[in-house]
């Protein structure tokens, strides 16, 4: 098994035609016809990826992209879309999404970068669930310290000093993250 | 402060250098000495707004102060005190209330189409009401408290009104444009029609052909002048003309050659008529500088008529140009957006496919020539993707966009490029304040394209309604993270059956459109994550509403 894969598509046939080629790939395959219904879904934490459309009836898939950077664990999103321009995917990647692809990509492309988005989440679901044995403040530090953050630099951010940064660190080690 | 101070001086200095140079022909000195001073006054009071008046009485006052050492043997001080203290607002006030009044009538014309024209043709009347308050106030005042007979004051009232309005409206112009162009950085003049004129024209011309007439005016009706006058007289006869004509051969060889043609005529012909009349004396002089004046009004008059005709022109060119820039937008939207739509079943079509070639590989079976086929349709849809991004390149836009859009300024946009078509159908605007909106997550000219395809479907439907009912009404407001621009009208508004097609691509009612202007709109709307809806109005009328993001510091 590949992993999920969540296709957000106002197209029928499109999403479709891509439930049966990745099914057959071996990827579970949810399909929702808009942001909203993807919204409603029931979150879940396992390794996961979004093929997310930009252009759709409602909540575009840029507005999806946003709500979904508050939420504390999300599917890594590769984007697919028909209407491209270079200063959306700069500005999507910038937002975190894991890949741009533009219509008609090749079905060897498109697995590839779904197996190498689900690769990602897996990461960040085993990072999550070992976040889980940490206080509040030591998954705020752990998340800054692994984005490459300095002890400094947390400090300032969640508003303590050097030094207790540093302690929450240590114990953060201690645990065997980080 | 210093530099303020440092002009100040200047300017004295030049005054009074000015008014002495008059003096030194001893040639009709009540108007002479005030000729070159009184143009320069309104030259100061144009090209500084706020000092202007202190500045031109600071002068005045100083040369009224200069003037008693220089003509009477025994000046009383404090009597010049005095008298220079009030002549100096009784020369200044007159001028600087006719150019307010002035500039205030022509910025409440600025609105009209016609409004170009008023500038130059009520300037010369202004300063005719300006240089009669200075000549009678400034007699009146030496009059009063110098000692002067009244009858010596009424004989010398013309010479004095004469002298100033010669020098404001001949040489005001030349001081401006010398003002305008060389001492920019110094000065920060009123918006005024002289200013404009000033800022935009080389001084002198280039062609030779333009030099030779710019000669021929200055010089031969000064050589006739001279040949005509007493011998004693032919320096400063020449050297006032000259002086007089090289404005009016400014202002000519700059313009066209009928202008040109014109201004040598009417010279000739001032000096012909007070020679005949006047013989080469004094006052002929002073009237033939009063008809001078007037060829210099036509001058303005006929350059501004020109202006306005051109830059009719120019507006009507400009909106041709608007049209077809406003059909390639809309030709690269369709272009756009068929490349989206035709990427999506590209997309199934492929997919769908490389599913029954990867099933059929893993299947036992000789299945070479199926697979192949769909190899061909892969490599076919890959070619048909390649075309879309050559569609897509085509319509892209060079250079990064600036998403964020001041609403105001893409409204008044807007409505300056329909200013002159609702002129015309008499359709006016009320626009609620939307100055204090934030801004939108759009570039300037998606908004304006959008607010222009509005209004111009609105004016299509005020076209046969009453004068009454010709007005559409814009506002804005704030919806949580939107902005809501809505613009309704009185017309007839969009009938029930025609409704769900609204904003479907060829849906028209119109017989020469082509549908396609609310489609654009709203695709270009929701392209920015926005939306554009026809809002149903009680009282009929169009009523759209365009809703789009405030940019992200805003929402926050």
């Amino acid at each position: 098994m590949n992993g999920l894969v969540y296709i957000v598509d106002d197209d029928q046939l499109l999403r479709n035609a891509l439930k049966g080629l990745l099914g057959d790939e071996g990827f579970i395959v949810v399909t929702c016809s808009s942001a909203e219904e993807f919204l409603a879904l029931e979150p879940r934490y396992e390794p996961c990826c979004l093929l997310l459309d930009v252009k759709m009836d409602g909540m575009s898939g840029f507005d999806l992209q946003a709500q979904l950077g508050g939420r504390e664990f999300s599917p890594p999103i590769v984007f697919l879309t028909g209407s491209a321009k270079l200063q959306q995917a700069v500005s999507a990647m910038r937002d975190g999404a894991a890949h741009f692809l533009i219509k008609p990509v090749d079905d060897e492309q498109l697995i590839e970068t779904l197996r190498e988005a689900i690769n990602k989440s897996k990461q960040e679901a085993n990072f999550m669930s070992e976040l889980q044995q940490l206080t509040p403040m030591e998954k705020k530090i752990a998340h800054l310290a692994q984005q490459g953050f300095l002890s400094k630099q947390i400090a300032q951010k969640v508003n303590v000093s050097i030094r207790t940064v540093e302690w929450h660190r240590r114990n953060i080690r201690k645990k065997g993250i980080l | 402060m210093l530099k303020s101070t440092l002009v100040t001086i200047s300017l004295i200095l030049i005054y009074i250098l000015l008014w002495h140079a008059a003096d030194l022909f001893k040639y009709a000195p009540f108007a002479s000495l005030w000729y070159a001073p009184a143009g320069l006054s309104v030259a100061i009071l144009l090209l500084w707004k706020k000092s202007g008046f202190f500045k031109v009485w600071l002068c005045v006052y100083v040369v009224a102060m200069v003037s008693p050492y220089t003509h009477a043997q025994n000046p009383d001080i404090s009597d010049a005190l005095l008298v220079s203290f009030l002549a100096a607002f009784g020369h200044t006030i007159p001028y600087w209330v006719a150019l307010k009044a002035h500039n205030k009538l022509c910025q409440a014309f600025d609105a009209l189409s016609e409004g170009d024209l008023v500038g130059p043709i009520l300037y010369p009347v202004f300063l005719v009401v300006g240089s009669i308050g200075a000549a009678t106030l400034g007699i009146l005042i030496r009059i009063t408290f110098s000692q002067m007979p009244a009858s010596v004051g009424l004989s010398i009232w013309l010479s004095f009104w004469v002298g100033d309005y010669v020098g404001v409206i001949v040489l005001a112009p030349l001081f401006v444009f010398l003002g305008v162009r060389y001492f920019r950085r110094w000065i920060e003049p009123e918006k005024c029609f002289l200013v404009e004129y000033s800022a935009t024209k080389h001084l002198f011309p280039k062609h030779w052909l333009s030099w030779l007439c710019w000669v021929s005016i200055v010089i031969l009706p000064s050589l006739a002048s001279m040949a005509r006058a007493t011998l004693d007289s032919r320096l400063p006869v020449g050297l006032m003309f000259f002086v007089a004509l090289l404005p009016i051969a400014i202002l000519a060889t700059r313009n066209t050659w009928g202008v040109m043609v014109t201004a040598t005529v009417l010279s000739s012909i001032t000096i012909i008529i007070s020679s005949k009349l006047f013989g080469m004396s004094g006052d002929a002089i002073e009237y033939q500088f009063e008809l001078l004046t007037i060829a210099v009004t036509m001058l303005y008059f006929y350059y501004f008529a020109s202006s306005f005709r051109d830059r009719t022109q120019a507006l009507l060119v400009a909106e041709r140009s608007l049209g077809t820039a406003s059909r390639l937008f809309v030709l690269n939207e369709v272009s756009a957006n068929i490349a989206h739509e035709m990427s999506t079943p590209l997309q199934a079509a492929l997919s769908s496919s490389q599913r029954v070639r990867r099933r059929l590989e893993k299947r036992e079976g000789d299945w070479a020539l199926e697979i192949d086929e769909l190899n061909n349709a892969k490599l076919a849809i890959g070619q048909a993707g390649n075309t879309l991004n050559s569609v897509r390149n085509l319509v892209k836009k060079n250079g990064a966009s600036d998403q964020s859009c001041v609403i105001e300024k893409a409204l008044s946009t807007a409505l300056e490029l329909v200013n002159s078509i609702t002129k015309m159908h008499g359709i006016r605007f009320t626009v609620a304040e939307v100055s204090h909106l934030p801004d939108v997550e759009i570039e300037k000219n998606e908004l304006v394209q959008i607010l222009l395809n509005l209004i111009s479907n609105s004016m299509n439907s005020l076209k046969s309604k009453s004068e009454q009912e010709k007005e559409i009404f814009v506002s804005g407001r704030r919806s949580g993270s939107m902005i809501c621009i809505e613009l309704f009208d009185g017309g007839d508004g969009v009938e029930a059956s025609t409704l769900n097609q609204l904003f479907m691509a060829g849906a028209s009612d119109a017989v020469d459109g082509l549908g396609l202007g609310l489609w654009v709109s709203k695709s270009i709307a929701e392209r920015r994550g926005g939306i554009l809806e026809y809002i149903e109005k009680d009282g009929g009328g169009w009523c759209f509403r365009l809703s789009l993001k405030c940019t992200r510091g805003e929402t926050i």
